[in-house]
């Protein structure tokens, strides 16, 4: 995102301070975006629908408090979709869920291991679901959202350290259960 | 370690399904009784202080004046020839 993109969120913010009704520029620009984050978090299209529905509105409750921490707007509205999401499964008590775009889940693939098939995919799935929360949060963030670790640190309240450590963790532990799935698949054969 | 859930979707959720979720006024509408809801309990606030205040000022100005009293009695008797023998 360029300096002048984040200038003129910015004037947006300041016009919707005064004004609410100037929020939509911005509510429009990124509503399909919180959605389809809140939407891989429930896998539930109704649910989505309303925690996006609270996240925006909790944007314009806060927008008094919103400061520029040299992070884009949209990462101020990941967090608190973000937040949205876990407070939601705290009250439900129930395990999360992670609905995942195939696509993107080749793409995590190739960084773990070179090329893919139904079968990796399917061993992908049983890793990632081995993974902690934490940094599933992480993997979702970078490979899902296309955040960068600055980004990630803002959202999930962490450092920028904090968030490439974790997600470096997050791919080792990956390579490591792929590496051993080949090297026992070999040893068998 | 893990207690997630994960699901594979072959598709990612269409642009018009979201769109149909998307609704800026209702949101607006939202925010409005927010909006009035936080100027009713500012108005409440104020009104308990007000009333608060006023309890404490009359409290305190009883007090005074209670005190008053039990001073001019307390020197009315004083004063009194009878008591002095």
């Amino acid at each position: 995102m360029s300096e002048d993109e984040i200038r003129e969120e910015y004037a947006i913010l300041e016009r919707a301070r005064r004004n609410p009704n100037a929020f939509s520029a911005l509510y429009e620009k990124y509503f399909d975006r919180i959605f389809n984050y809140i939407y891989r978090q429930t896998d539930d299209e109704d649910l989505t629908a309303d925690l996006c529905s609270q996240t925006f509105l909790s944007v314009l409750k806060n927008l008094d408090r919103y400061q520029f921490r040299g992070v884009p707007f949209s990462a101020w509205l990941y967090k608190i979709a973000s937040n949205e999401v876990n407070k939601h499964y705290r009250n439900k008590k129930s395990s999360k869920v992670f609905s995942l775009e195939e696509v993107r889940v080749r793409e995590l693939i190739d960084m773990a291991n070179e090329g893919w098939d139904e079968e990796l995919i399917g061993q992908m799935l049983t890793y990632l679901k081995e993974l902690p929360t934490d940094m599933l949060e992480v993997l979702e963030l970078r490979f899902f959202e296309d955040k960068n670790f600055k980004e990630i640190a803002f959202i999930l309240d962490i450092t920028e350290g904090g968030a490439k450590m974790r997600t470096y963790r997050a791919l080792d532990r990956l390579r490591m259960n792929f590496k051993l799935t080949i090297t026992y698949a070999n040893g068998t054969k | 370690m893990g207690q997630n859930e994960i699901r594979l979707r072959r598709d990612p959720i269409s642009a018009g399904k979201i769109h149909r979720h998307q609704n800026y006024s209702a949101l607006m509408r939202k925010h409005g009784r927010y909006l009035k809801l936080k100027k009713m309990l500012y108005v409440l606030y104020v009104v308990i202080f007000v009333i608060l205040f006023g309890l404490l000022f009359i409290v305190i100005h009883l007090q005074k004046k209670q005190g008053k009293t039990l001073h001019q009695t307390e020197s009315t008797t004083n004063t009194n020839p009878a008591n002095q023998k």
